[in-house]
């Protein structure tokens, strides 16, 4: 265990290093979201375990959240969302981010533990990124190719297995080159995720190279002319090209870094990050737990969101997730 | 020990003159052994507890399941449907009538009441949700919903109410006559798919349809309306949650399958499940999976397979029977009356109507529990929203089942065998062991994991075998003194690398010159040997005078300079060479002429990095095994007119052969069990082919990246354990071979 934990720290100085050639956005805050009011009487140890994909974010935010509050001291673990319900139900952490929704079974061994399910808050706006090499020409993709590419079980009714790339279009020397595919592992809400959506819950290939986290997709699709990954829009760098994805063949095909396209839904593959907290019914939740959300939700918190390159919440969803702290 | 027999003789030489030293020595000797067994026995202890703990993870796996009656109540009106609550307290059951009673379990007090506006001819639970469609005297589909509202009070005590939904009405048929065979299914917001089959054979699908956008929460409504003209009469329909997937079964056995787009029926396609009329049609989670039950108790389950031509077909692929060890003749109470699926995996009950009740799991095609139902004459069943109970009804009284099912997906076939999957085109070998969705039918077959262990070990002893005895070889027989001293403790400083160092550098910087260089890598492969020997030849050929100018054991730098110049040659030439043997390309080379994928992580890679790890073990024990052939036996060697080379191969080496085999079953082991440079070096995938140029997985590195995410308990934690079993067995059953060939050898080879 103690190496893999130094294997995840490696991909991890990675990613930092990676996330500060992350793409400049130009979205801004809905000026609507109120600032951070600060209280007092807040200390303690407070523990994440979870997503891969909100690890760098959880990390700012904790940085952020310290400014206000010295006296706490915050750890970090983000290994795969699937490593967050685990770790809630034994207590040893009280934030749980996710990169997707808790399954059921996950939501009944919580409940068997404590009685009620947990609290899922809303907290930023991913849309996820199909990655090529900067060289390859392609520059779009239908979801029944991205199916076609990525599973065995062609679900979203791709007719044919696409293998090369000169099967989607590209031309010259890299048309013949078999498609080298990166993902992430199972542990991860983004494998999760893709699988369901533009893959319509097929199977991935078994030639799929599962990495430990999404820097280590985007470094891998850098490395290798021929390769195709997804990972979170936050992860991009200048090695890598995103694709435009289009729901339909023939339809529009949408760039993920245009943040309208994003909200609207138009973006095929978008999905809100959460963090899940341990609320019992009819109790206020653990002051500090408390308060770390609302700097979340504040307009501070919105703001690191967009420094990591994911999309900040508008001002209704702040709304909505402020109720269920009540 | 030998200290012992030292210290022993010692006081036993002089006992009277230094009597205080020797007690204290004899203590000292004492206390030593104390901790040396102690610490023996720990260690020994600690590997049995080790053992014993995965034993205990794993054994649970192994468990049948229950199913035991869990409580009862009377019913006023004979029950067309049930529904549980997820904390199997009350269930609710659509009586004739229609009056669906919500009732306590405990204690058989209705707890809350909604009426539909008419008797109904005959219902269904629908799976997945709390919810009910009822056909009417009138042609008419109606579907409510029974959600289930937990409060906690103070003291964080839970109570369930019950809360009806306002009954959905769809009008099947315009005539208002009876519907025949019908399914139904609903969604959120009001969406409803119904299909039917009308008094005049027509097949109805009526939709309304309501979608929502995930990041604004908009709503969009539409409607529609289709219908065809089969010629078949229906017996029993269902359709898949999304409703884009319609069965029927008919009174001869046959399956129809429509695929509707938007909700219009195309052609079906039609397959006979045998001559006996199908009674029960219901679709396992995802909804792709068929289960048919048979007026002759035949239950099989039905896959969507792509078959040859790339066309999906229905496809059937198990069979189960509620009629075990019964042979004779069929009895009219063989006919399965009620099929009902697991809202969370792949399984489901089926119940016939001489009162047999079962428990099957479709993916490992395991019968889990068989036996006699508390409920004779039931008439409507479903399993409760968390699978570990159901709910049965019949005329007057609904009984409730605890269903224990930890592990339904593991039988020994699932783990090593040939399964077939859902969408697959055929059985195949398969880890892939989670999912986004609770709908996942999750692949637990360690066979590409043993495959993948077995391949990067090969590959990785590929190189390190020859490297590393050579090398002993060498050190320990020509290699000038001086230079050992410095370059076996260098070696073994090697093994001292962090193995995720080594997994990185791999991954991210040897991957990608290999795929570049790939054609001066296989140069090297010829050419450095070569270099190595005319190098040798040269320095032969100079003049003795020359010769004696090196210190001694000097030459060894000559080779170095050569290896490096010649590497270096190799690399500059790898373009070139490329250009005039694989046409500019190896990868599409390689593709064209041979097949094989080449995949930038591969097992020529792995084998790079995981020599470098494995090389220094078989260096240093082979070393020590070649070191300890005794001198004489060299020296009488050599006495006899033998040269060294003639010394060292057939004097030298036979004695030291048991110390180079336990050396490579050492390095075996290593490499077996290595984790971090497999992990981060291959892409982990779990494939079934022994192709140098693409990846493997291996039971070790799947145990790293997964356990973190299995669920504590789980199947996929014990199967964890279970790899876990397995790698310790192969290490236990190697060490051990290696052991017991290691003595003969040394036996055989002791008369020397």
């Amino acid at each position: 265990m103690r190496t893999l934990t130094l294997g995840t720290s490696a991909a991890l100085l990675l990613a930092a290093a990676l996330a500060g050639a992350a793409s400049a956005q130009t979205v801004q805050v809905d000026s609507a979201i109120a600032g951070y009011q600060k209280t007092s009487g807040v200390s303690g140890n407070l523990s994440s375990i979870g997503s891969d994909t909100l690890n760098n974010l959880m990390t700012l935010w904790a940085e952020g959240f310290k400014r206000q509050y010295p006296n706490i001291n915050i750890q970090i673990e983000g290994k795969g969302s699937t490593t967050a319900p685990p770790a809630l139900i034994a207590g040893t952490s009280q934030i749980g981010p996710m990169s997707r929704e808790m399954k059921s079974e996950e939501i009944d061994a919580f409940e068997k533990k404590f009685g009620y399910k947990p609290t899922a808050i809303r907290v930023a706006v991913d849309a996820l990124a199909v990655f090529i090499n900067k060289d390859n020409p392609l520059d779009k993709l239908s979801f029944s190719q991205v199916d076609a590419i990525f599973s065995k079980a062609r679900k979203c009714g791709g007719a044919k297995e696409i293998v090369s790339w000169g099967q989607v279009g590209v031309t010259g020397e890299l048309a013949t080159r078999p498609i080298s595919l990166y993902g992430r592992n199972s542990a991860s809400g983004t494998y999760g995720y893709f699988k369901e959506h533009p893959m319509c819950k097929g199977d991935f290939k078994d030639t799929v190279k599962e990495q430990p986290g999404s820097a280590a997709v985007v470094q891998g699709v850098t490395e290798d002319k021929a390769g195709i990954g997804y990972s979170g829009m936050g992860y991009k760098t200048s090695g890598v090209k995103a694709l435009k994805i289009s729901l339909k063949d023939g339809g529009d095909y949408v760039g993920v870094d245009d943040p309208t396209q994003v909200y609207s839904g138009a973006y095929p593959i978008a999905r809100f990050l959460r963090v899940y907290v341990n609320k019992a019914p009819n109790k206020p939740l653990d002051p500090m737990v408390a308060e770390f959300v609302k700097y979340v939700l504040s307009n501070e918190g919105q703001q690191v969101v967009v420094k990591d390159g994911f999309l900040p919440l508008k001002a209704a969803m702040v709304q909505e997730e402020h109720a269920k702290l009540q | 020990m030998e200290a012992h027999t030292v210290t022993g003789t010692d006081s036993h030489a002089r006992p009277a003159a230094v009597g205080r030293t020797s007690r204290r020595r004899l203590f000292a000797d004492r206390a030593a052994r104390v901790v040396v067994a102690a610490g023996g026995i720990a260690i020994i202890a600690s590997i049995l507890g080790i053992l014993l703990f995965i034993l205990l993870e794993v054994a649970p796996l192994t468990r049948s399941a229950t199913v035991a009656e869990s409580g009862s109540a009377k019913l006023d009106s004979a029950a067309a449907a049930v529904v549980s609550d997820e904390y199997r307290e009350h269930a609710a059951v659509l009586g004739r009538d229609g009056v669906v009673r919500a009732i306590r379990l405990s204690d058989g007090v209705e707890v809350g009441r909604a009426r539909l506006p008419e008797a109904v001819t005959q219902a269904v639970a629908l799976e997945g949700r709390a919810a009910f469609a009822a056909a009417t005297a009138d042609g008419r589909v109606l579907m409510m919903t029974v959600d289930w509202d937990a409060a906690f009070d103070a003291q964080q005590k839970r109570t369930v109410t019950p809360r009806f939904g306002e009954p959905v009405a769809l009008d099947v048929d315009p005539h208002g006559q009876p519907v025949g065979a019908f399914a139904a299914r609903s969604g959120d917001d009001g969406a409803a798919i119904v299909a039917a089959q009308l008094a005049d054979g027509t097949l109805e699908v009526v939709r309304a349809s309501a979608e929502r956008n995930e990041m604004t929460g908009e709503l969009t409504r539409s409607a529609s309306r289709h219908e065809s003209h089969p010629v078949q009469r229906f017996t029993r329909m269902t359709i898949d949650a999304e409703g884009r997937n319609l069965f029927a079964g008919t009174a001869q056995g046959e399956l129809l399958w429509w695929t509707l787009t938007d909700g219009e029926p195309g052609a079906p396609q039609v397959v006979s499940a045998g001559p006996s009329p199908v009674t029960a049609l219901t679709l396992l989670l995802g909804g792709r999976s068929l289960v048919v039950g048979q007026a002759n108790g035949a239950i099989s389950v039905w896959l969507e397979a792509r078959q040859g031509d790339d066309e999906l077909r229905l496809v059937r692929v198990r069979d189960f029977t509620l009629r075990a060890g019964q042979h004779g003749a069929l009895q009219p109470g063989d006919a399965i009356s009620l099929l009902a699926a697991s809202p969370r995996n792949k399984g489901f009950m089926a119940a016939d109507l001489s009162g047999r009740l079962g428990l099957f799991y479709s993916t490992s095609d395991r019968v889990l529990w068989t036996g006699k139902s508390p409920l004779s004459g039931a008439t409507a069943l479903a399993f409760a929203p968390k699978a570990d109970g159901a709910a049965l009804a019949g005329a007057d009284r609904v009984v409730a089942l605890a269903v224990g099912n930890p592990h339904p997906e593991v039988t020994l076939r699932a783990l090593f065998g040939k399964i077939w999957y859902e969408s697959y085109p055929k059985p195949e070998y398969v880890w892939q062991s989670t999912g986004g969705s609770d709908d996942f039918e999750p692949k637990l077959s360690l066979t590409p994991l043993l495959v993948g262990t077995l391949k990067g070990t090969f590959y990785s002893l590929l190189l390190a075998i020859p490297i590393g005895v050579l090398g002993a070889m060498y050190a320990s027989q020509f290699m000038h003194p001086r230079l050992v001293r410095v370059v076996k403790p260098t070696v073994e400083i090697m093994a001292a690398l962090p193995s995720v160092v080594l997994g990185f550098l791999a991954g991210l910087w040897l991957a990608p010159h290999v795929e570049r260089g790939f054609p001066g890598l296989l140069l090297m492969l010829v050419v450095l040997p070569l270099l190595v020997l005319l190098a040798g030849a040269a320095f032969r050929a100079l003049p003795q005078g020359v010769q004696h100018r090196f210190p001694a054991g000097a030459e060894v730098f000559l080779y170095f300079a050569v290896l490096a110049i010649g590497a270096w040659a190799c690399l500059t030439l790898s373009d070139p060479v490329g250009r005039a043997l694989f046409g500019g390309n190896f990868q599409n080379w390689l593709l064209r002429t041979t097949g094989l994928p080449y995949d930038q992580r591969n097992a020529v890679v792995v084998g790079l990095a995981m020599g470098i790890a494995v090389i220094p073990i078989i260096f240093a024990i082979a070393e020590d095994a070649f070191s300890n052939v005794p001198r004489n036996l060299v020296a009488g060697s050599l006495a006899l007119g033998a040269n060294r080379w003639q010394t060292v191969t057939r004097v030298v080496l036979p004695s030291a052969s048991p110390g180079i085999f336990s050396a490579i079953m050492i390095g075996f082991g290593r490499a077996v069990g290595e984790t971090m440079i497999v992990l981060m070096a291959t892409g982990n995938t779990p494939i079934m082919s022994w192709n140098p140029f693409n990846g493997f997985r291996t039971l070790s590195a799947n145990i790293a990246v997964e356990i973190p995410e299995a669920p504590q308990g789980g199947t996929l934690y014990r199967t964890l354990f279970l790899a876990a079993l397995l790698l310790f067995v192969l290490t236990f059953m190697v060490n051990t071979a290696a052991e017991i060939v290691r003595q003969r050898l040394r036996q055989r080879y002791s008369e020397l």
